[in-house]
């Protein structure tokens, strides 16, 4: 080994690095912080800066439409997180408890919708449904929801499950514990930060979908991401500014929650 | 000793155990049959694979056996899944349940069997007595050490009340101080609760200090039952020998039959007897086993068997005399330092040596 490597592990010495990182913050969260400034903006041009006012935001809060397009998101996120993640469970703990002929497959197509382009289900679903004669509307954007929040809950039960130690569950049956009280005894509360990770992420995907509520959308169920779009069409107001600065607010303090509900209390 | 014959807590009747089939068909167990007495500890001793800990999984109902079956105070236990047999483990890695405190741990297997709750209380109670955890009731499992969650786990598996108590290398994790402190402790727990224990260890100074009975395990195979001191002594099988403390292992050939016993030769050298169990013919081989502390050294020509040193390795409490017999074969003897000095034997002299009738036990391969 040469004198030279000696530094490699440690980024500070790389030339150019600070520069890059700076870059890289900017690029990524300037365009987030400028949106959040000009929703305290009194002006109403959305790009000239006169004073700080909290206008928009009660103006946002008197909207009508506004008001119920984020009752329709919540009640779709609620339904289809809560629906999803139950299924998951289910799903992740059969995963966990059975050995069973093509058992890698089935696991890689739970989790497959992730990666799949989201236009493509949405495509499908719309086409299944018309092919029904089904109404579009609230209804459909929460089965379809619910399809593409399975994965996103899974994932964390499944991980959560896999850091579990399998004689938990023997030392319950071996202490009088059927297979049902064992399950409610121990695997669930075990699984439980799993289980809530998993409803927060699929909660925050289902809340900023654009594009299957898009497509599956009908009458009465206009969501914030349909309502913001359908702002912005008209030209952008800082109410619009507004209200995506409380929908960042909402994603951040899920994710957040997502992570401290997920975090591996079991280490010291 | 105690008598097994009339109080036989737990009955393995050929029992095997095939995991997976065909090409990848492993045979964990070959037809198993032992009895083992109520109160008794006994130990199931072997190195990893040797198929104890299945064993121990067959008892507590995990697994199922292939072939054979298991009785439990004369009550076939086939039909039984492991909730339903009053029969508790204490894990290896004791799986402790980690969202609840000590005290609620304790009380898992009372709640349960839907005892009242005035009684779990009291028992909860009387097992934390009786692994002095009192003061940590309430605390939880990641709260405490290794050494505390291992009573834990004792005092978990103990409060049903089982009548066989399964322990899979509980002291495995521990460090060796505490280790013999636990030793003690368990031997302690066993007589006071009076339960039948089944100990599983690879730790062969852990089964002789605990166990009524030690059972020896191979490839799936029992292959001496008895006492401590009985496989110490007598072992019956060269795998045994080897593997419970040190011992010589010596190629020999039968002289002619003596009053004591057996003559035995080994190359040319004469003058070492046995005590011989069956009749054996004259120049048969066998393989003899004779523990180094049971030799008896001494200065050249003072004993009818000789060698020559090639190490000596000082250990405090005793000195370990390695030397090469006439026809090559190397021993080793293990002498008490009973004094500050001790005999000045360099490597290179000849010494001399002799070993009792009884000390030597003449092996099945």
């Amino acid at each position: 080994m040469s004198n030279g490597t000696k530094h490699v592990g440690n980024a500070r010495h790389w030339p150019g690095m600070l520069l890059a990182t700076a870059f890289f913050f900017a690029y990524v969260y300037l365009p987030i912080v400028i949106l959040i400034a000009l929703s305290f903006n009194e002006n109403r041009t959305v790009t000239v800066w006169t004073s700080f006012s909290f206008d928009w935001y009660k103006m946002a809060f008197q909207n009508r439409d506004i008001i119920n397009a984020a009752g329709n998101s919540l009640l779709i996120a609620t339904v289809a997180s809560t629906t999803a993640t139950v299924i998951a469970t289910l799903a992740a703990v059969r995963m966990s408890v059975d050995n069973f002929r093509g058992k890698t497959v089935f696991s890689g197509l739970i989790a497959l919708p992730i990666t799949v382009p989201e236009i493509v289900p949405a495509v499908a679903t719309l086409m299944f449904f018309a092919s029904l004669g089904v109404t579009l509307g609230l209804g459909t954007v929460i089965i379809a929801h619910i399809a593409f929040c399975i994965p996103f809950a899974y994932l964390p039960i499944r991980a959560r499950l896999e850091g579990m130690d399998p004689r938990l569950v023997e030392a319950a049956t071996d202490l009088y514990a059927s297979p049902v009280k064992a399950f409610f005894k121990v695997t669930l509360p075990l699984l439980l930060p799993g289980i809530l990770s998993g409803m927060v992420l699929a909660f925050i995907i289902s809340l900023d979908d654009f594009v299957t509520t898009f497509f599956l959308g009908g009458a009465g169920s206009t969501t914030l991401p349909i309502y913001i779009f359908g702002l912005v069409k008209t030209g952008v107001t800082p109410e619009v500014n507004a209200i995506s600065s409380l929908m960042l607010l909402l994603s951040i303090s899920l994710v957040s929650l997502s992570l401290f509900l997920g975090r591996d209390q079991s280490r010291k | 000793m105690r008598d097994n014959t009339d109080n036989i807590a737990i009955s393995v009747r050929g029992v095997s155990k095939i995991f997976d089939e065909g090409v990848n068909a492993f045979v964990a167990l070959d037809n198993v049959s032992l009895d083992i007495g109520s109160n008794e500890f006994f130990t199931l001793l072997g190195p990893s694979g040797c198929g104890k800990t299945t064993l121990l999984r067959l008892i507590a109902g995990f697994e199922q056996p292939s072939q054979g079956q298991i009785l439990l105070n004369g009550e076939n236990l086939e039909q039984l899944p492991p909730f339903k047999r009053p029969v508790n483990t204490v894990f290896q890695n004791y799986a402790l349940f980690p969202h609840m405190t000590i005290a609620q741990n304790i009380a898992f297997g009372l709640e349960m069997l839907g005892r009242p709750r005035q009684e779990i209380n009291s028992t909860v109670d009387e097992m934390l007595e009786l692994v002095q955890m009192k003061a940590l009731a309430d605390r939880r499992i990641t709260q405490i050490s290794g050494g505390q969650q291992q009573r834990v786990a004792l005092a978990r598996a103990l409060a049903p009340k089982p009548k066989v108590l399964l322990l899979d290398e509980p002291l495995s994790a521990l460090d060796l101080q505490l280790r013999k402190d636990m030793q003690i402790e368990l031997k302690r727990l066993q007589l006071e609760t009076g339960i039948t224990f089944i100990f599983v260890t690879h730790d062969q100074e852990e089964a002789l200090t605990m166990s009524d009975r030690i059972a020896v395990m191979q490839g799936g195979h029992i292959l001496q039952i008895g006492s401590p001191r009985d496989i110490y002594e007598h072992p019956q099988h060269r795998f045994v020998a080897g593997f419970i403390g040190e011992i010589n292992l010596l190629r020999a050939t039968t002289g002619k039959a003596t009053p004591e016993g057996l003559e035995l030769r080994l190359g040319e050298m004469r003058g070492l007897e046995a005590k011989a169990k069956k009749q054996v013919s004259s120049g048969a081989k066998l393989t003899l086993a004779i523990r180094p502390e049971r030799i008896l050294l001494a200065g050249q020509d003072k004993e009818p068997l000789t060698g020559k040193l090639t190490n000596v390795v000082y250990h405090g409490t005793d000195t370990l005399y390695h030397f090469d017999l006439p026809d090559g074969q190397a021993m080793r003897a293990r002498r008490q330092n009973s004094d500050k000095t001790g005999p000045e034997w360099k490597i290179g002299d000849t010494i001399s040596w002799s070993a009792k009738p009884d000390s030597i036990a003449v092996l099945e391969d």
